[in-house]
């Protein structure tokens, strides 16, 4: 089994804080208010923040994806029977999501 | 009979209801999220990569995140397009307002002289027909003229709500975000290449911010705002705009993370440090200029809220620095972290409305500088074991800081220099002290208020660098902490070698001492008086704005503190009765 | 950290012990309910409402800037102010047909607006023309050397607010016009 360096989990980490980072800037997209626009305007004003809270939603689910996906790596290696090395208990504590 | 043909009413002007600033807003929120979007994409190709891993897995790894890094980059790019656009619309829309504005303004003038001229020709004779015809043909071309103006202000009106339609449908599909925008190079990222290093000087900087377009300088702000948003010799605006970027992520980011009750204990730190961050932008802000009764104008100079161990860094300016004819730099001192930054940004407004109020044809710009980590330890909050530990160190790492900032403010204007003037208040004159003694600052005038002494080396004011004239102590005779300060031959330093140094208002120092008691003053000393020297209608603050103006002559003088041989220190201030001069 | 900085400590701690007595101020307000001031900022936004309508109408001219805010009067420490007092502020842009100086035409406005006495004064630059309502102040200025306009602002006594209520009152923002 080839070896997972304790980077991954690191790393791992910071994924979680894209995640974090996108959901708050999908937030701000929907809190960015239209009332100052002509009516003319506000409408594609609405539809356009609408359509980017998805966008940035859907960014972070990704980030959240890959942060997940490094963690059944590190899982699958740190239950394995190969794993070994000093490494091998700090790597453990990024198996579960935590801040 | 003759037949006179009055002019034509003029057409109404079609009502305009939007708020640019609300619209501004809207941007800027827009702007923050894309540079939030911007960062994925830098992580995706930076720090993402997991170097010494190896393997399928991590070919198969490295392989799924780079499309992802690929999409942020385009949307990143095709938020901050919009962004701007809607910024852009702001200013539009408020032009078009001023002109509508200007419009009802002439349609009420003309709709009195057609009410006029049907008056006069009711009871005119037949010898007034040619010359009230004449008249009413004049105000005829002008009824025409107008009418052609809001036939034109219609047209730029819906031409503009058109483009920015146009501007949030161009972008709203992912696939036409993929379409424009992907692979396309962000302009940011081949200027930030040319970025002078960490020891570039200030004028080094400034040249480089200059070579690039604006659309590249725009860029920066959008995508990396802490690349430059606290770097000197970059001009007020730009770093005013890329900090308000950062400011406004950062509160969206951790506010979020709060709610999700996942906040780190640096992070619930810096989140509070943000949110006085805005406390004071607002602060500032709400006020209005006391001379156009418009809302001052704001700039966030320096904006971390990690620095200095979680105490923060914050200046923010009421008034323009890059073009404001005087500018007053404030140096606070014991108890100041970024915690502080709203009642500092209160003390910065009543500087400016006093300056602006005592001259009104100069502008102004006044910063509260929370650049260095002060003394935590204020006497008043934590008694005098809490201050026992006070020693210069601090002083002196901030006045280089100090120097950097005002060496950056010089640097990134251009045109006419401005009147600089330090102001250090309570340990921030130890600061200042240091900075002018240490660095050489350029500055026209310093000036100390409640100091408990200017630094050890600062023997008197000559020692500053600049002409004593120009170096001004202001000290409240009740206030204890300006009684801290080194007095005659034998004192600590000749002792022990210890204190903060001299008293500037002491007549040995050879700075020029002005008037700063307080109505409100106790009969003793009291801790109270220590901050009441930006309070508006006080002696302090009206002497220190004739400084700030460069009015030296307006300056109400005091009699120097003295130390006589045979007795102790005396304050010549203590008898005399304190006014209340209008700063507002 | 040097002998020299310990020892200078030290030293600033001795002067406190020797030098401050028994410090406090002397010179306290008595402490009121906050309730105070949102009453007084009530008074005053009607105040300026009724006023600024009235200073429009003398001089066929446009308001703006009509907006107002807590305003701290005196300070308790570095970062903490112990009175604070409500202010309106706002500019009216003078009409075509308005004739200088504003201020002359405005007494009676004043009046009408139940500020008492109207008294003319200076500021730097420009004119003043000052009433009182009770323990409201209503001041108008013009400023001939900026612009065809008259600014006006209207506040409240200074009030203490108890020590609790401090850092709420220095936060507290108002930004909708009072109009």
């Amino acid at each position: 089994m080839e070896v997972v360096p304790l980077s991954v989990g690191v790393v791992s980490q910071r994924w979680d804080d894209q995640h974090l980072d996108l959901a708050a800037a999908a937030g701000q997209i929907s809190g960015a208010g239209t009332e100052g626009f002509t009516s003319a305007v506000s409408g594609a004003a609405s539809r356009f923040l609408t359509q980017w809270k998805r966008h940035a939603e859907t960014l972070g689910t990704d980030s959240e994806a890959r942060a997940d996906g490094l963690r059944v790596v590190i899982r699958d290696y740190v239950t394995s029977d190969e794993a070994a090395g000093l490494d091998l208990f700090l790597l453990s504590t990024y198996v579960a999501e935590q801040r | 009979m003759t037949t006179i043909t009055l002019p034509p009413q003029p057409c109404a002007v079609p009502l305009l209801t939007c708020r640019p600033s609300a619209v501004r807003e809207c941007g800027g929120d827009l702007l923050a999220a894309s540079a939030q979007i911007d960062d994925l994409g830098s992580f995706v190709a930076g720090d993402a990569r997991v170097g010494d891993w190896t393997g399928r897995g991590s070919a198969r790894y490295h392989e799924t995140i780079a499309p992802i890094g690929r999409r942020a980059d385009a949307m990143s790019l095709a938020l901050r397009s919009v962004a701007t656009r809607v910024d852009a619309h702001a200013d539009e829309l408020q032009r078009l307002l001023d002109r509508r504005t200007d419009l009802e303004e002439r349609r009420s003038h003309l709709a009195g002289e057609v009410a006029r001229l049907r008056g006069e020709i009711t009871g005119a004779t037949e010898d007034d027909a040619a010359a009230l015809q004449a008249e009413c043909d004049l105000v005829r071309r002008d009824v025409e003229l107008f009418d052609a103006d809001v036939t034109t202000w219609s047209s730029d009106l819906a031409s503009e709500e058109t483009a920015m339609v146009q501007a949030f449908q161009r972008v709203q599909e992912a696939e036409a975000v993929e379409r424009i925008y992907g692979g396309v190079a962000d302009p940011a990222d081949g200027a930030l290449a040319s970025k002078p290093g960490a020891d570039a000087t200030p004028e080094e900087v400034n040249a480089w911010w200059d070579s690039l377009t604006h659309a590249q300088q725009q860029a920066i702000i959008a995508a990396a705002p802490g690349a430059i948003g606290n770097l000197d010799g970059i001009p007020a605006g730009p770093r005013n705009a890329a900090n308000t970027v950062a400011l406004d992520r950062d509160l969206a980011d951790w506010t979020h993370t709060e709610s999700l009750g996942e906040l780190t204990d640096d992070e619930r730190t810096w989140l509070e440090n943000a949110r006085a961050a805005d406390e004071a932008r607002r602060n500032i802000a709400d006020r209005v200029d006391p001379v156009t009764g418009e809302p001052i104008e704001t700039q966030i100079y320096l904006y971390d809220p990690a620095a200095f161990d979680g105490d923060g860094a914050i200046a923010i300016s009421a008034g323009n620095l890059d073009t404001a004819d005087n500018v007053a730099v404030v140096v606070p001192g014991f108890g100041t972290d970024a915690e502080s930054a709203g009642y500092q940004a209160d003390r910065a407004a009543t500087l400016y409305e006093s300056s602006r109020y005592l001259d009104p044809d100069a502008s102004n710009a006044s910063m509260f500088w929370i650049g260095y980590d002060a003394p935590d330890n204020a006497p008043w909050d934590e008694g005098f074991d809490g201050a026992g530990v006070v020693t210069e160190s601090m002083a002196t790492a901030g006045g280089e800081h100090l120097a950097d900032t005002i060496d950056g403010l010089r640097a990134s204007r251009d045109g006419e220099p401005a009147h600089v003037t330090a102001i250090g208040h309570s340990y921030g004159s130890t600061t200042t002290g240091h900075a002018a003694h240490d660095h050489g600052i350029e500055v026209d005038e310093i000036v100390f208020v409640g100091s408990p002494g200017v630094g050890g080396d600062t023997n008197d004011a000559g020692d500053t660098g600049i002409d004593p004239e120009h170096v001004w102590a202001g000290a409240n005779s009740r206030d204890p902490i300006a009684d801290l300060g080194n007095h005659g031959w034998v004192h600590g330093e000749t002792v022990l070698g210890a204190g903060l140094g001299d008293d500037p208002a002491e007549d040995e120092f050879g700075a020029n001492r002005f008037e700063a008691e307080s109505e409100t003053r106790g009969g003793a000393f009291s801790f109270g008086d220590h901050s009441k020297y930006f309070d508006h209608d006080t002696e302090s603050l009206h002497n220190i704005s004739q400084i700030v103006n460069g009015n030296d002559d307006a300056v109400e003088h005091a009699d120097h503190v003295y130390d006589p041989w045979y007795d102790g220190v005396q304050d010549p201030e203590h008898d005399r009765d304190p006014t209340t001069p209008a700063t507002r | 950290m040097s002998g020299r900085s310990v020892l200078a400590g030290w030293l600033l701690v001795m002067l406190m012990v020797g030098g401050c007595g028994s410090g406090g101020d002397d010179v306290e307000a008595e402490p009121v309910d906050s309730a105070a001031l949102e009453q007084q900022r009530d008074r005053v936004r009607a105040a300026s409402a009724s006023l600024v309508t009235g200073v429009a109408d003398a001089l066929g001219g446009r308001a703006s800037q009509t907006t107002g805010r807590v305003e701290g009067c005196e300070s308790a420490s570095e970062d903490e102010l112990r009175t604070f007092r409500y202010t309106a502020t706002g500019r009216v842009d003078a009409g075509p047909g308005a004739s200088r100086p504003h201020l002359d035409a405005l007494g009676p406005v004043l009046v009408a607006a139940g500020f008492a006495d109207p008294t003319p004064g200076s500021r730097p630059g420009g004119s003043t023309l000052e009433g009182s309502s009770g323990d409201l102040t209503a001041t108008l200025s013009e400023l001939p050397g900026q612009g065809d306009y008259v600014l006006l602002s209207v506040e409240g006594p200074c009030l203490e607010v108890p020590e609790a209520d401090r850092r709420d009152w220095q936060r507290r923002t108002d930004p909708e016009s009072y109009l």
